[in-house]
């Protein structure tokens, strides 16, 4: 196990385009680290530094305390695992694990050693003798993993492994994936395109898009506590709803137009946005679909948030169900007990919780 | 010659089944392969066995057996035991390891082969007549992949495209030099360019992951004759080359989705630099500094739109509009115009390819 540092690090390709900015990161010995965010935004660039497989441009990397920009991806001590993988196909899957580690040179009885280690680990004993062929499903998964494992890596960089998984089987693989980590106790670093997945498996999430480090945080904190809106649009599912406002001082405490309705904001948003004199400016204002409510519970608990809306589209998702509203020109998307009876057409008073409403700046869309 | 990491994988395999010792040594009692330590001590005695017509013979508990390779000895088996059962496990280990070594110079030979036919070394006749001896279709669809390794003689790198792909006897690996790796691949009926790409990822991905090599992959155009897989060869490295020059982020490329790069590569140098001169007279558009460059790509890469270059680049409208208005002033070319755009695109290309063929000079 190791723990990382990039300090300052950037990448510019010889066509000027830049590929990563200045991006600087510490990452605790055995942590799972996810690098999430749109396609194209670095992410993999990034992980391919750290494995010594892209040079660095600018900055520096170092892992358990070695600066390793000069070393070769074989001297990192890292593994690596990509999206596309095969199975030697002639080899069994014994073969299979030991292949890599042949070609380092290690000792049979060493070799022998690490293989049957990591077998038992994926829990994979029964197929060594089984030829990689007539290996499938997770299990090719599993061997594929086995590989990089038995390297026995100070650091796991794994490239979106997932990306070509259909559902069910995504969702197996993350199971044993978490599961895995847990008993490695390795330092893992993650990319993934898929904000939920960023999500279930991270202790850590660091969000990249153009380069750039937008936040850094647990799950919790980007989700809760987004930086700007685009960290915020990325995490959820629905997304957040996302409107324009405007803000208006009355006795001391923002107020909030938005879409031909009057509404507070929390305490702590009012003193921030009074403070920061958005008195009588635009803002952009986002609200969860699961923090806007119908019930008529909260409806007493927000009375100075109240919305009337017209149902327009409803998703059953199970017991829960998403239930988009219109609201003069906009659209709100909101999560709604399966049970509600709401058929689209239907007038409904909508309440939203004041703590639960996040606002950005208009011009640099960062969190206010 | 085989290798010796074969001869050892082979006798530990026979070891594992018959529970008998193996070792294999040269005419000149060195050992090759062994599964047992102390082979060494055997090398006067092998000597003498050399020297002596039988053809095996037991010395100090173990069956000598000598191995031929045409009428030529090539190599000494020690079996260790003395009775009937070694004896003949031992022939059937001779056995096994000459027709290793006739597997061996067949691969060989379709190894200079395919070498001589990428490099167009072949008649026509020959080609066919070649092929036909050599049991390789001549009819059917193939593909040449190249892979470039950072370093040179990458051991790694071959030996996994090699178990990747070799065992599919209808594909081919093999190397022309000491940094290219070339893959001949039979192509599927039904086998797109985009199974093709994904082919290319896999080799990368494999490559980045088991030999930990950092390595490029390049791929001709499909052809369907075998005397046409030269041509997919040099589209091969010809797409290696151009992704060096246009493509530089780029791990794999096409020769098929080069595009305006492949037709800039083939420009003779005088005429670059008259386009050049012409169109910026005399200055070089790649002196931009690192705001104008990003400016420029990032407007490039949104379709010359305004509103969502500035978006991207966190930049107001009127802050891109005043970048792109001081470029005009300075190059003459408004890149909101689509011909004025496109003349800039092929300018920083063509510079771009100047610069690369420069170096090379070097």
């Amino acid at each position: 196990m190791a723990g990382l540092l990039l300090k300052n690090v950037a990448k510019f390709y010889p066509n000027g385009v830049v590929g990563i900015k200045d991006f600087s990161l510490e990452i605790a010995d055995g942590e799972f680290l996810v690098l999430a965010g749109p396609m194209g935004g670095g992410k993999s660039t990034l992980l391919r530094m750290i494995g010594g497989l892209e040079d660095v441009s600018k900055g520096d990397i170092y892992i358990g305390g070695v600066r390793v920009n000069d070393l070769e991806p074989r001297d990192r001590d890292v593994a690596m695992i990509f999206r596309n993988y095969i199975l030697y196909p002639q080899m069994t899957v014994y073969e299979n694990l030991a292949f890599g580690l042949k070609l380092t040179g290690c000792g049979r009885e060493d070799l022998h050693q690490r293989v049957m280690d990591t077998a038992k680990l994926l829990e994979i004993e029964d197929l060594l003798n089984v030829p990689s062929e007539k290996v499938e499903g997770i299990d090719r998964y599993k061997v594929a993993v086995g590989r990089a494992l038995v390297r026995r890596p100070k650091v796991l960089l794994m490239d979106d492994p997932m990306r070509w998984l259909d559902g069910e089987m995504k969702r197996k693989m993350r199971e044993g994936l978490a599961g895995l980590y847990r008993r490695l106790g390795v330092t893992v670093i993650y990319v993934t395109e898929d904000a939920a997945e960023a999500m279930a498996l991270g202790t850590r999430l660091a969000v990249i898009r153009d380069g750039i480090l937008e936040q850094a945080g647990t799950p919790q904190e980007v989700y809760e506590k987004p930086l700007n809106r685009f960290v915020a649009e990325y995490f959820g599912d629905p997304a957040i709803n996302i409107l324009d406002a405007s803000v208006e001082e009355e006795n001391g405490r923002a107020k909030l137009q938005v879409a031909g309705c009057t509404g507070v904001f929390s305490q702590e948003n009012s003193r921030r946005l009074l403070a920061a004199g958005y008195d009588g400016r635009e803002i952009t204002i986002g609200v969860r679909p699961e923090d806007i409510h119908m019930e008529s519970e909260w409806v007493e608990r927000c009375s100075d948030n109240l919305v009337e809306a017209c149902a327009d589209a409803y998703e059953a998702s199970g017991d829960q169900a998403f239930m988009t509203f219109r609201v003069g020109e906009n659209r709100l998307k909101a999560q709604v007990p399966a049970d509600a009876g709401i058929r689209p057409g239907d007038g409904v008073t909508l309440a939203v919780d004041p703590s639960k409403v996040y606002i950005f700046d208009k011009d640099t869309q960062k969190a206010i | 010659m085989i290798s010796n990491q074969i001869l050892q994988t082979t006798i530990e395999g026979l070891k594992g089944i018959t529970r008998i010792d193996f070792c294999i040594c040269d005419t000149e009692g060195k050992v090759l392969a062994s599964t047992f330590s102390e082979a060494e001590e055997y090398e006067n005695s092998i000597l003498a066995f050399v020297d002596s017509p039988a053809d095996s013979q037991v010395i100090q508990g173990y069956q000598f057996f000598k191995v031929f390779d045409e009428n030529q000895l090539e190599y000494i088996l020690l079996a260790k035991g003395s009775n009937e059962d070694v004896y003949m496990v031992g022939k059937m280990v001779v056995f096994q390891i000459q027709n290793l070594l006739v597997a061996y110079k067949e691969r060989f030979d379709k190894d200079n082969f395919i070498k001589n036919l990428l490099l167009d070394n072949l008649l026509l006749v020959d080609i066919y007549n070649r092929a036909k001896k050599l049991h390789i279709e001549t009819n059917v669809k193939r593909v040449v992949f190249i892979i470039e390794t950072k370093h040179e003689k990458d051991g790694s790198a071959l030996e996994t495209v090699r178990s990747m792909f070799a065992t599919k006897t209808k594909d081919f690996v093999t190397a022309v030099d000491e940094k290219n790796i070339i893959l001949v691949k039979e192509v599927k009926p039904g086998e797109t360019y985009a199974d093709l790409e994904k082919t290319a990822n896999i080799i990368l991905d494999m490559l980045n992951t088991e030999a930990m090599s950092k390595v490029h992959v390049a791929f001709g155009t499909i052809v369907n004759e075998i005397k046409e897989v030269s041509r997919s060869y040099k589209e091969a490295k010809m797409a290696l080359d151009v992704g060096k020059i246009f493509y530089s982020g780029k791990n794999v490329v096409a020769y098929s989705n080069l595009g305006i790069g492949r037709l800039i590569y083939q420009l003779p140098l005088p005429l670059c630099r008259m386009f050049i001169k012409e169109i910026f007279d005399g200055k070089s558009p790649d002196e931009f500094d690192e705001e104008t460059l990003t400016t420029i790509n990032k407007f490039f890469e949104n379709s010359l739109n305004v509103s969502e270059t500035s978006r991207q680049l966190y930049i107001h409208r009127n802050t891109l509009v005043y970048r792109l208005d001081k470029l005009q002033k300075s190059t003459g070319l408004d890149l909101r115009v689509f011909e004025d755009a496109i003349t800039f695109k092929i300018a920083l290309m063509v510079v771009k390819y100047m610069k690369y063929m420069e170096n090379m000079d070097y």
